[in-house]
């Protein structure tokens, strides 16, 4: 499936899950969207941090569901469950999603098949491959503030003003940049490499949305 | 035949008029000099003749014609294949994380089909010698490759006329060599040639024209006042540290990484207490690293230790009180919006209360030309402003060892005096110690009172120039 078919597909069956009440169909979800990341071999390693991190909202969200909930104790107790896995749903997904699709591939796809503005697409990828320097500059920024007396900590505003700051400054140097190698916007520019939208994938992303339908006849 | 040119052009930026009256043309077969002080305006002039003034700042009356059309009614994507512009930064003008996708980029924006980008990209590194950089993250890059791929992106392009801004100040001096060499064979083949710089060496037979912008003015330099230009005063003579005098700082096998390349091998030196200590190598060796290193902004290998104990001993809050770091970019340092706030923030942490009076900085103020600032906000001050604030605050803070990373950039000569004069006064009255580093070595070299020079992978005090 090409990277926007990937896309569609995680955003529908999230907005299913959303919108269902069907504990089967979260769990089975979950199953299959784990058992995918084991076959791309995602690394255990990975999968336990996912599964450690959400662990905790999830107990969260069960025992304030199952304590206050307004209905009968059974009741629920079968919502507290489907809270719970709506998050461990959520989370697989977008693992399932992450792991074979890097952001620049994903940019260039909804460039070419959803028409998603150069300007913006160019933009994002630029903030994106400056990421690694967010940690030095704020670094930079604390040091600068523990040698003038001042320490900043991170619930300072004073920190993320700085930061801005900075952001304001690579915006500009990366816009003139940009400008400068010939980046017009609005113009039209050819494509180096192309991300179809292949009909076998639009066949899968059919397929299991339709499957994923089974909710609605048998709701459990 | 491919032409930029400017008539009685006026550049002005933040107040204040860079250029009065400019006359400049550039054609192909040219390679011309563009020489003037620190902050006089070679990079708003060159930005105005790229087309990115005023767009990106800057106050520009009076046109810049490209073929006779004025440069900012060209679209970015059709200027681009005539007029290129290398920045001062290279890590900053780039969008991609390769190479190969840099340049994949660029050629996007033209239109090129598949084929022609992979034709052009293979020619454009051949010419300029790095194809073996091709599938190379742009990060791991020193500053001589990726002004090169800087430089191979825009010959991608097509561009024939080339203003560079100041684009060896990251650069070592191979890198630098090899550059000037493949601009002037460039020059040579049909292409026009604009840079700005601040030093003259390697230039003296290959130019056709030399230009100085000072005190608003463009004015042509002849061949005789060049040569005069380029021969350098004659090398102080520094003594060397005492060895039985009290020393700050020791450096004990450190050994420091520029990315891949080792700057400092096992290195060992020591700052004296109370002294003026110039740092001294070429660009590009690894000079802010190793300032950055002793203010805990590096990691490195050895032993860094201060007043006895290593300097990851200390807690930050502690350790930032004795050691102070005067960032490259004079906006690092600033915490509070107005100028006033800055000072009256300076005031209150200090701990040379006693020293630091109000009159005191009131007449500092006006030596650095500083007066009536006060509800400015600071990013807005021009960046001289910006430059001579930040030594002020951080010489009011009066750490114990003050590091100062370039800190002579965009002053004039008038300013550079009144900077070393302050710190010649924390050096007397406080007896802090002050390790610099400059390419303005001439000017520091007059107040310094030992040298520490890089040399393959160590470090030590010498006597003479280099």
């Amino acid at each position: 499936m090409n990277a926007s078919q990937r896309l569609l597909l995680a955003l529908l069956l999230s907005v299913e899950v959303a919108l269902t009440t069907s504990l089967a169909f979260n769990t089975g979800l979950v199953l299959a969207c784990l058992l995918l990341l084991c076959w791309q071999r995602t690394g255990l390693k990975r999968l336990a941090w996912l599964t450690a991190v959400t662990s905790l909202p999830a107990l969260a969200t069960y025992w304030s569901f199952l304590l206050y909930g307004q209905g009968s104790a059974s009741s629920n107790a079968h919502f507290a469950l489907l809270m719970a896995s709506r998050l461990f749903a959520f989370v697989y997904l977008g693992a399932w999603f992450t792991s074979r699709v890097t952001a620049a591939e994903l940019l260039a796809s909804l460039e070419q098949n959803f028409k998603l503005s150069s300007t913006f697409t160019y933009g994002l990828l630029a903030a994106l491959n400056f990421a690694p320097r967010f940690k030095r500059a704020f670094l930079t920024i604390q040091a600068a503030a523990y040698m003038r007396g001042q320490p900043l900590h991170f619930w300072q505003p004073t920190l993320y003003f700085k930061a801005l700051v900075q952001a304001l400054t690579w915006s500009r140097s990366l816009a003139m940049a940009m400008n400068s190698h010939g980046f017009q916007e609005g113009a039209q520019r050819s494509v180096y490499q192309r991300y179809p939208f292949r009909w076998i994938g639009l066949c899968w992303l059919v397929l299991i949305f339709g499957i994923a339908q089974w909710p609605f006849f048998y709701p459990l | 035949m491919v032409s930029l040119s400017c008539q009685g052009l006026h550049l002005a930026y933040q107040e204040h008029t860079i250029l009065a009256q400019g006359d400049f043309h550039l054609q192909p077969g040219d390679f011309q000099l563009l020489m003037g002080p620190s902050g006089a305006g070679k990079s708003t002039f060159l930005k105005a003749l790229a087309g990115l003034a005023p767009r990106f700042g800057g106050q520009v009356t009076g046109q810049v014609r490209l073929n006779g059309r004025p440069v900012a009614d060209w679209p970015a994507n059709e200027r681009a294949q005539l007029l290129a512009f290398l920045f001062q930064q290279p890590d900053q003008q780039f969008a991609m994380p390769t190479v190969a996708a840099e340049l994949i980029f660029a050629l996007e924006n033209l239109g090129l089909s598949a084929a022609a980008i992979d034709q052009r990209i293979d020619w454009a590194l051949a010419k300029v010698a790095i194809t073996d950089l091709r599938e190379r993250t742009l990060s791991t890059l020193s500053g001589g490759e990726l002004q090169k791929v800087a430089l191979a992106e825009v010959l991608a392009l097509g561009a024939r006329l080339l203003l560079l801004d100041e684009p060896f100040t990251a650069v070592d001096p191979t890198s630098r060599a090899s550059l000037q060499k493949l601009l002037a064979q460039l020059s040579q083949e049909g292409y026009g040639i604009l840079i700005a710089d601040h030093d003259p060496s390697g230039y003296a037979d290959r130019v056709t024209a030399v230009h100085r912008i000072d005190q608003a003015a463009l004015q042509p330099v002849t061949a005789s006042d060049f040569q005069a230009l380029a021969v350098e005063a004659e090398p102080r003579r520094f003594p060397l540290p005492d060895a039985a005098a009290p020393t700050l700082l020791l450096a004990a096998e450190l050994t420091l990484l520029n990315g891949d390349v080792k700057v400092l091998d096992a290195a060992n030196f020591t700052l004296p207490t109370g002294k003026l200590i110039m740092l001294n190598g070429p660009n590009g060796v690894g000079k802010s690293t190793l300032l950055r290193a002793i203010a805990r902004l590096q990691p490195y290998q050895g032993q860094l230790t201060y007043a006895g104990r290593s300097i990851l001993a200390y807690r930050k809050k502690a350790y930032y009180r004795q050691v102070g770091l005067l960032f490259q970019q004079a906006t690092d340092q600033f915490l509070a919006v107005t100028v006033q706030e800055e000072l009256d923030q300076v005031l209150r942490q200090t701990q040379a209360g006693a020293y630091w009076t109000q009159e005191r900085l009131q007449s500092w103020l006006q030596a650095f030309q500083l007066t009536g600032l006060a509800d400015r906000s600071v990013y807005t001050l021009s960046g001289g402003q910006q430059k001579k604030l930040q030594i002020l605050l951080m010489a009011v803070m009066a750490p114990k060892l003050l590091l100062a990373d370039e800190p002579l950039t965009g002053l004039d000569a008038a300013a550079v005096q009144q900077v070393l004069a302050l710190f010649l006064a924390l050096k007397k009255d406080l007896g802090l110690t002050i390790l610099v580093v400059s390419h303005q070595r001439q000017a520091l070299a007059a107040v310094a009172d030992y040298q520490l020079c890089y040399q393959s992978g160590q470090i030590r005090y010498q006597t003479e120039g280099l």
